[in-house]
């Protein structure tokens, strides 16, 4: 008997707007991504990469068809019931980094634990020791490169050992040496922590990293 | 709580010190305004308090006459009647300093060997009976009152009594008023002393007297000779209390007033600091921080700034009420009581009360921009576009709820109530229905003029900006408004008084000289009816009027009666809002009475009623011929002629004397005849009708000293708020300014942008205050004031006044601009937009 898959999508359907401009962005998918796998999700601007990571990663809610992370029916779920699904079960890389101003690197990686009653037993530290920031522990964002910025937002999705991690274009905003540097680091710990990953990139050199590599057009879901 | 979530979203203000600053100065001042007020009140009370107990000692009754003083030699046989009762007989009087007249000290009169019988504290632990006894001329003061006048114990005082200036011996410096010693300013001296010095040999002031517990006080009623009457003490305190409600009232709504200013600065902070972070909580929402989590969060930030901003605002009230005590002081002891109030009460029960208030105002005024900030989209995260989100306003939410407010107002206008609050009430609902329409206003007029072909660009995007960032323009605009229709409905409301109390000198005082008694003249009781009937012959006399002034009993409490005896010049004098005056002076002498108006509206009466009032021979009923316009009490007065008076009371001197110069001789020959005709002794006082005129209104313009005062502070505190808001606004806009520098706006041109929409703000606000301030002057003047003292006025619009109100809020407008716009044209356009 197969493992039982951590996403399982049947009929999902995403629309913007209302009445006349009303449109469909994502149209009838059905997906299935097993545990541990990494799946890459790649497309053209507009194609519906970011949608469809939205609605896994429970910050939308679908449109129509159902949608299970775990053993969550994410369809099923309210708004609060989302932030707490979120905060439980989801790490989330942005392609904008989006580490909060207000908090050091260190901090950063700090809440996720502290949201779900976790004690910071070290693995702040390793992790930002892992991913080459140590003596960094207490640069607030603005101190920080790109590069920096991104491998702390990397930090901050894995440091609670969520169920699914989640990155849309997580180096897009990187030049290529730097963006080579996260990816690798990115793919090892999640490789290591034997976590779901979901990425949506243009990257094609990611793409040879993936397991599978999935292609949406037009908000329609095609194998690559 | 979440301690790291608190801290992520208030490291924000620690890293926007302005902001900070701005958050605390709107909560510091609302509540600093309120503390004064209330402080300022409190002292008052605590003063009053203090006077009584240092006149009333440790008896529980005072006995009274009901005229006047009381005869010694009548007191000497009602102790003979009670023997188990313990009288202190007293006086009191005024006394200044002879160095310095300015000083005045109230004289206190008491027996030492009763007083110092039942612990007195007003003689102090220490208290050396002998040497009290010894020392003539012996006087205590309290510690506090000492160290201001710079006396030390066995120093000598020289004061001016009833014969000129004399020393009294300081032989002992009693507790200081909180400690329970005598009240500041008052001098405490053995009985016979105290009558030497006030002029009162053979007369007491009152008897105080402590009824043991089982002797009915209505036993020792009856037994009083006539014309004496016995008060329990707390109807006293009460009643001193009473006449000073409806002044408290006045101070605490504009007190209020100020608070509801700093109420529109803290949601309109809130607001900003929100909206600037809203992409954090989106973050913080991304990562799974929910609605209940992040609300708890900002709430306690609220708490602390509010808790921060409270402690400042305490501070510096008590500051403000250092500067106030003076003023009221000096309206209460004017037109009240006689306490000295010198030291700001600060009780700990009453700051942390002032406190709660600032808090509860803090988080009800910041609890909406939070709850929005809960509801702010978690997909700001992944599309975060434009730094700051439209502000636009609600329209037909704001039209809706400025009906709804002015419908409240005119429900409780329409209550059949005499009483202040709902008063007030209806006037803070009119002038927030009015402010809730300011936003409405200014973004459609933005609108409507942005329409209009062949704009500048700087004009156009000015009038872009204001509809559609109104919300904030607009709340700011609001404060602005409430301040400036505030200040102009008070300047209309004391200018209409002002001019009415005016009117009415001019036409009550006809005589052209006054004459008053400078002292008690109590040996000669009939000092000015002798000086009268000696100038009736003056050739330079045309004719004299007197006024006989006395407290009588009714069955609803005292009253004052005034007695008049009227030529013919004086009785047009005499305004009426009631009752026709030919048939009043043709029942003048017939047992009618003319009651004032503030009498007439406490008591609920009109002519053709009548007023019961106690005579030697029983309550007599006295027809009311008329209702006359009054401002010299607010609990009001009955007048009846002088024959009328002795026919039923007692003769008593005249209180003062109107005299009419013969035709061809001026005031100044007429006072010098006057001055001739009193002789050496100088014991009147001779005052001309334009002196008396400018004295009434230089007492008049003090009493309404602390409502400028005010007005200037809630103006002060809109202000801040309009700084704080027009810098929310452009901080907001750095991004939009930013773009326009980089695609080539000069900075004169930017600054026209951001000046431009301040002068529309200002522009809405300040003439929509105009007819707002005039409708709550019309609120103030013919409810507030009516229910708060009984008197109408009719209403004067300083238009000077006003426009200079109008433009000052414009001007404040373009003032409060000056540092956005600086920080709007010297920002560095692309590190804005880098950071974007």
């Amino acid at each position: 008997m197969p493992p039982s898959p951590v996403v399982a999508a049947h009929g999902l359907c995403m629309d913007y707007g209302a009445g006349e401009l009303r449109s469909r962005v994502l149209h009838d998918l059905d997906l299935r991504v097993a545990a541990g796998e990494f799946v890459v999700i790649l497309g053209r601007s507009g194609s519906g990469k970011s949608t469809l990571l939205h609605l896994l990663g429970a910050m939308e809610r679908a449109t129509a068809g159902s949608l299970t992370v775990g053993d969550t029916d994410l369809v099923a779920l309210d708004e609060e019931a989302r932030a707490r699904f979120r905060r439980r079960s989801v790490g989330f890389v942005f392609q904008a980094y989006n580490l909060l101003p207000t908090l050091n690197a260190q901090e950063n990686l700090l809440l996720p634990l502290q949201l779900n009653g976790i004690p910071d037993d070290g693995r702040s530290a390793r992790l930002l020791e892992r991913l080459g920031l140590q003596g960094k522990a207490t640069r607030y964002a603005d101190e920080l490169s790109g590069g920096e910025q991104q491998r702390v937002a990397v930090a901050r999705a894995l440091v609670h050992d969520p169920l699914l991690v989640l990155a849309d274009e997580p180096t897009g905003n990187l030049d290529e040496e730097a963006a080579g540097s996260v990816l690798d680091l990115f793919v090892e710990l999640v490789r290591e922590s034997g976590r779901t990953l979901i990425m949506a990139t243009h990257s094609t050199e990611t793409c040879a990293r993936a397991d599978r590599v999935l292609r949406l057009d037009h908000g329609h879901l095609v194998d690559a | 709580m979440n301690l790291l979530l608190l801290r992520a979203t208030a490291r924000h203000l620690i890293h926007h010190p302005w902001q900070l600053g701005l958050a605390l100065l709107g909560i510091a001042l609302g509540v600093a305004v309120v503390c004064a007020v209330q402080l300022t009140q409190a002292s008052a009370r605590q003063a009053l308090q203090y006077a009584q107990r240092s006149l009333v000692g440790p008896s529980t009754h005072r006995i009274e006459a009901a005229e006047g003083t009381l005869d010694e030699q009548a007191f000497a046989a009602l102790a003979q009647q009670w023997p188990q009762l313990s009288f202190m007989p007293g006086v009191s009087g005024d006394v200044m300093l002879a160095d310095a007249p300015s000083q005045r000290l109230q004289v206190i009169g008491v027996d030492p060997l009763t007083a110092s019988g039942t612990a007195d504290a007003r003689l102090g632990p220490g208290f050396d009976l002998l040497r009290f006894l010894d020392t003539p001329g012996a006087a205590l003061l309290n510690a506090d009152t000492a160290a201001r006048l710079g006396v030390v114990h066995e120093a000598r005082l020289r004061v001016r009594g009833d014969d000129g200036p004399v020393e009294v011996t300081i032989v002992g410096i009693a507790p200081a008023a909180r400690d329970g010693g005598p009240a500041d300013d008052m001098l405490v001296m053995d009985i016979a002393s105290a009558q030497e010095l006030l002029g009162m040999a053979g007369h007491l002031g009152a008897i105080e007297v402590a009824l043991p517990a089982g002797l009915r006080a209505a036993d020792l009623r009856a037994s009083l000779p006539v014309g004496w009457r016995l008060v329990s003490n707390a109807t006293r305190l009460g009643a001193a209390r009473e006449m000073t409600r409806a002044f408290d009232v006045n101070l605490t709504a504009l007190s209020l007033l100020a608070l509801l200013v700093g109420m529109f600065l803290i949601y309109n902070t809130s607001s900003f600091l929100v909206l600037q972070r809203q992409p954090l909580f989106a973050r913080l929402r991304a990562l799974g921080v929910s609605r209940r989590e992040l609300l708890v969060a900002l709430l306690s930030e609220a708490a602390v700034l509010g808790l921060l901003g409270c402690l400042a605002g305490l501070a510096i009230g008590r500051g403000i009420a250092g500067l106030l005590l003076a003023h009221v002081a000096r309206t209460i002891n004017d037109l009240y009581y006689r306490a000295a109030i010198t030291e700001v009460a600060t009780s700990p029960a009453l700051l942390a009360g002032i406190a709660g208030l600032g808090l509860a105002a803090t988080l009800a005024a910041a609890l909406p921009p939070m709850l929005a900030a809960t509801r702010v989209s978690v997909m700001r995260v992944a599309r975060p576009g434009p730094g700051i989100e439209r502000t636009p306003v609600h329209g037909a939410l704001l039209v809706r709820l400025a009906g709804a407010a002015w419908a409240v107002a005119a429900l409780l206008l329409a209550l059949p109530t005499r009483a202040l609050v709902p008063g007030f009430a209806a006037l803070f609902a009119c002038l927030l229905g009015a402010a809730c329409l300011v936003p409405w206003l200014l973004t459609r007029s933005a609108r409507a003029l942005a329409r209009r072909p062949a704009l500048a660009p700087t004009t156009l995007l000015a009038l872009r900006a204001l509809s559609m960032h109104g919300q904030r323009a607009g709340l700011a605009a609001a404060a602005l408004m409430v301040a400036c229709a505030t200040g102009i409905a008070i300047t209309v409301m004391v200018a209409s008084f002002r001019v009415s109390v005016a009117d009415w000198l001019s036409t009550l005082l006809r005589a052209d000289v006054y004459v008053s008694l400078t002292t008690r003249a109590h040996d000669d009781s009939r000092r000015l009816a002798t000086f009268r009937r000696h100038i009736d012959t003056l050739p330079e006399v045309a004719a004299t009027s007197a006024v006989v002034r006395t407290t009588a009993r009714t069955a609803a409490g005292p009253i004052s009666l005034l007695a008049y005896d009227l030529p013919a010049a004086a009785r047009p004098g005499f305004r009426f809002i009631a009752g026709e005056a030919a048939a009043v002076w043709a029942a003048w002498d017939e047992d009618t009475v003319m009651i004032t108006e503030p009498y007439a509206w406490r008591h609920g009466l009109a002519p053709g009623d009548s007023v019961a009032i106690d005579t030697a021979a029983g309550p007599v009923a006295f027809r009311i011929s008329a209702v006359y316009r009054d401002y010299a009490s607010e609990r009001g007065s009955v007048a009846m002629s002088h024959r009328t008076y002795l026919r039923h009371f007692p003769p008593r001197d005249d209180a003062g004397l109107g005299v009419y110069a013969a035709p061809g001789v001026g005031a100044a020959r007429l006072e010098q005849a006057l001055r001739a005709a009193m002789g050496p002794a100088a014991d009147l006082r001779l005052q001309s009708n334009a002196s008396l005129r400018a004295l009434s209104l230089a007492v008049f313009d003090q009493t309404f000293a602390v409502t400028d005062l005010l007005r200037l502070l809630a103006l002060g505190v809109a202000f801040v708020g309009i700084v704080s808001a027009l810098l929310a606004q452009q901080m907001e806009r750095l991004t939009d300014y930013a773009l326009m520098r980089a695609l080539g706006f000069r900075r004169d041109e930017l600054l026209r942008v951001v000046l431009s929409q301040t002068l529309a703000a200002g522009a809405v606000a300040a003439t929509l205050a105009v007819p707002v301030g005039l409708v709550l002057a019309v609120l103030l003047i013919d409810v507030i004031n009516v229910r708060s003292f009984g008197w109408t006025m009719n209403m004067h619009v300083p238009w000077t006044r006003v426009l200079t109100a109008w433009g000052s809020a414009i001007a404040a407008a373009l003032l409060a601009a000056a540092l956005p716009a600086w920080r709007a044209v010297h920002q560095a356009p692309a590190s804005i937009l880098r950071n974007d």
